[in-house]
């Protein structure tokens, strides 16, 4: 069982910098979460990658520079103007030429429940570091986006009714389980109607409705969900699952979207879920919770 | 002086030599050579007709595939040259007067000895005639200068190595090219090159010296001959002199200006919707027999008709690639492959076929209509043709005029540009080299016109011009499938490139903030009169 992120305890959290102009906003994204959550103990890291400074790295410490002093000595500066948090926080610098494997170990050191880091690709980077991340830290993973608002009302928790999905439930309640919150549950359904072409499709339809009410009964009886989230359900219709949640996500202007790493496929540690996965290379304007 | 030495001396000697033992030996030369052409045509005719196809195919796929974005020059490189002086030098320089020669030559000519259809209905015996001067004269031509064009280029302007044949087979043969090779293949050029333009020349004064005579009377004699290739040697070598942006390009602009007006008057004055609905069927017919043409061998049949017209024309626009691909390649920088193709493989094609269609398919009209002055002319002279042509519009005087001036210039650019190629493989590849040395090929190019004119043996230095082709045809596969390879390293690369914009982002952004560091470091050194923080801890005890 991983160490998850909730409301009851306190949290340690790190924010993966990665010198662009992503790391203003992750900042102030962490100084709005202190304020909604109890964190104890904040981690600031960036990784300094050797291996794509070619032989700057020796080349700046012939002339007496060294790369993690300007790079700390930038950081500082940045978390001076962005980070207005009162929770207490460190900044660490490693040196590492795999990042993830960095800051996989500062999370196992630091006992840190959930890493932030932003979802940069509509500036540039191809996203494989994200998919990376996940397979490999024992914590959750909170994507941010360019832009995003400072709320955290609105929950949207896409669910295939496996016990997996039924963490990020879990969490989702822990994290804004509070006044004012709401939760609403999302199951997107595909009726194979290429395989059945004869099949009444509106019978078929109102038949799945039925029976995935039924479904998610069990499902919040089974994991003793409180009874003011709402369950939706959605046709996908000619669009992939992925499309329809972040539609839905858009349309129903939701503050996070949070999944769980792994689906009703739960194969090995090292596979995640293809639903996490494509929305994990999607670019999507919502900040992303993955639940592990 | 700028010379590869061995290109340089060994082509300089081999010209000399052939031009005194065809002078010395006109009559076996022409035998032996005549024979040499018949055996090429015979037996090594199937490999042009399979090698012209595989360029057209090739030349598709570049300009249609994933490479056609790819720029010539580099991503940031921009166009040299205006689209329209661009288009007009390599227009110019590639079809010389082959426009104006053949217009009308061609399709009268395949149209009295029919290759396949003797006997037949006269209306698709003519459309046959002119699908063949389509054909000869068409796609299949400027798919061969397309190529070696675009290998030159790409190998000039995108790898950086010099402007010569030898350079688009380096992803073949790695630095070997620069051995015998390499030499071998440079000389190869500059002499077809030379001896190209010679007989280019030689003939086209005929046909000037023609002009004149029908025009003002002029004698059609050898010294009147010689003088007009004194006058066009002189004005060749004042625009080699001055260069490509200069001379080259402001004949070539003229060039195709005055073929536009001769047009014109011809479209206007003539039958116009004729030539708009006859230019519609034309294309139509010759796309239609496309692939049937252009693979058509006469396997089955016991005629001679494909090795003495078809294959005498691949031999001839083949053994022309080194010389017009060298110069297009010299003026393509910054175009992209498919801006490229689209240019120098379709654009060309589809004048040359409007302008065919406006001579040579009028002139169909006129002999299906029972006017055989055409056929005559032709039979006489085929320089005199155009002429003739001329003598049945409006105004034919003022056309003639044009005409002549046309010829004139055409003969013109196809020597300058010649001079500036032979001067830039000799060179070595340079592509800037001192102006006197352009001004010796110039120069050279007519002492040999004028030289063989005098002593004949243009026809024999034809001969060899088109056998060269051969071995050239082969050389040109190859170097298809080297441009591939080139092209698909260089795309390879940048794809992965793509990838490592993450990782350079990375390093700039460490760049600027060690710029930052030793400003301030600076800053702090300005700040402590002169002394480092190191210095300034020193002096406190």
């Amino acid at each position: 069982m991983m160490k998850q992120p909730g409301k009851g305890k306190s949290l340690n959290l790190l924010i993966a910098l990665d010198l662009t102009e992503m790391d203003a906003r992750l900042l102030r994204y962490a100084s709005f979460l202190c304020t909604k959550w109890d964190i104890r103990n904040l981690v600031l890291a960036h990784n300094i990658k050797k291996s794509a400074l070619y032989s700057l790295y020796e080349e700046l410490l012939r002339e007496g520079i060294e790369v993690a002093d300007i790079v700390r000595q930038d950081l500082r500066r940045t978390i001076a103007e962005n980070f207005k948090g009162h929770c207490p926080h460190e900044l660490i610098i490693t040196t590492n030429n795999n990042t993830e494997s960095a800051l996989t170990e500062l999370v196992e050191k630091h006992n840190i429940n959930l890493v932030l880091t932003g979802n940069k690709r509509e500036i540039q980077g191809t996203g494989i570091m994200t998919q990376k991340l996940i397979r490999m830290m024992p914590a959750s993973l909170l994507l941010v986006p360019e832009e995003t608002t400072d709320l955290l009302e609105r929950i949207l928790v896409p669910t295939d009714f496996s016990p997996e999905s039924a963490r990020s439930f879990e969490v989702a309640l822990r994290l804004c389980g509070q006044e004012g919150s709401h939760i609403e549950a999302l199951h997107v359904y595909g009726i194979p109607q290429f395989f059945f072409p004869y099949v009444d499709l509106d019978a078929a339809v109102d038949k799945t409705k039925l029976h995935l009410q039924e479904r998610f009964t069990q499902f919040r009886r089974k994991y003793q969900l409180p009874a003011d989230i709402l369950f939706k359900y959605q046709d996908k219709e000619e669009t992939s699952t992925v499309e329809t949640i972040v539609q839905e996500a858009v349309a129903g202007n939701f503050d996070l979207i949070a999944v769980s790493a792994k689906g009703a496929n739960n194969l090995t540690t090292l596979f995640i879920g293809s639903t996490t996965n494509d929305l994990l290379i999607r670019p999507i304007r919502k900040p992303l919770l993955v639940v592990k | 002086m700028v010379v590869n030495k061995t290109v340089f001396f060994v082509a300089i000697t081999v010209i000399i030599l052939s031009v005194v033992l065809t002078l010395l030996f006109r009559e076996q030369a022409d035998y032996y050579f005549e024979i040499a052409q018949s055996f090429v045509s015979d037996k090594g005719g199937w490999v042009y007709t399979l090698s012209v196809n595989i360029f057209i195919i090739i030349c598709l796929y570049l300009a249609f595939g994933k490479y056609g974005k790819i720029r010539i020059g580099g991503e940031k490189a921009e166009p040299e040259f205006s689209l329209m002086a661009w288009f007009s030098m390599l227009f110019s320089a590639g079809i010389g007067n082959g426009l104006v020669l053949f217009s009308i030559a061609d399709p009268v000519r395949d149209f009295m000895a029919p290759p396949r259809l003797a006997g037949a209905d006269p209306a698709n015996v003519a459309q046959e005639a002119i699908n063949f001067s389509f054909l000869h004269h068409g796609l299949h031509g400027w798919a061969i200068y397309s190529l070696v064009g675009l290998s030159l280029a790409y190998f000039t302007y995108n790898r950086k190595m010099p402007l010569t044949l030898r350079s688009a087979f380096y992803p073949l043969l790695g630095n070997r090219i620069y051995g015998w090779f390499g030499n071998l293949v440079d000389v190869m050029a500059v002499i077809t090159t030379l001896f190209g333009l010679a007989t280019t020349i030689g003939f086209g004064v005929g046909q000037i010296n023609a002009g004149f005579a029908q025009v003002f009377g002029t004698p059609n004699i050898l010294t009147v001959q010689i003088i007009i290739i004194a006058a066009i040697t002189l004005a060749s070598t004042m625009s080699a002199f001055s260069g490509l942006n200069k001379g080259v390009r402001i004949l070539s602009l003229l060039n195709v200006r005055v073929a536009m007006l001769i047009f014109v008057l011809v479209f206007l004055l003539g039958p116009t919707t004729f030539i708009l609905k006859d230019y519609i069927q034309n294309i139509g017919s010759y796309l239609t027999h496309f692939v049937e043409m252009s693979t058509w061998t006469e396997s089955l049949r016991n005629t001679e008709w494909q090795k003495t017209r078809t294959i005498m024309y691949w031999g001839w626009w083949i053994s022309w690639s080194p010389f017009v691909g060298t110069f297009i390649a010299r003026i393509s920088r910054g175009r992209t492959i498919r801006e490229f193709m689209l240019c120098v493989l379709i654009l060309p094609a589809l004048i040359t076929f409007l302008w065919f269609t406006a001579f040579g398919g009028v002139t169909m009209k006129d002999i299906l209509g029972g006017d055989t002055a055409m056929i005559a002319a032709v039979n006489d002279n085929i320089s005199t043709a155009l002429y003739v042509f001329f003598e049945k519009f409006p105004f034919a005087i003022v056309l003639k005029c044009l005409g002549l001036v046309l010829i004139c210039s055409f003969i013109v650019t196809s020597a300058d540009s010649g001079a500036l190629v032979v001067d830039s493989i000799t060179s070595g590849g340079k592509l800037k080299t001192p102006a006197f040395q352009r001004v010796i090929w110039a120069v050279a190019t007519g002492l040999i016109a004028a030289v063989l004119m005098y002593g004949g043996g243009l026809n024999a230095l034809q001969t060899v011009v088109t056998i060269s082709g051969l071995p050239f045809a082969i050389l040109l596969v190859m170097m298809c499938f080297s441009l591939l390879s080139g092209l698909k390293e260089d795309y390879q690369k940048s794809a992965r490139s793509q990838l490592l914009t993450e990782k350079e982002t990375y390093r700039k952004h460490i760049l600027q903030l060690a710029d930052k560091e030793r400003e301030e470091r600076k800053q702090q050194y300005a700040a402590n009169g002169g002394t480092t923080q190191t210095d300034a801890n020193n002096e406190t005890p």
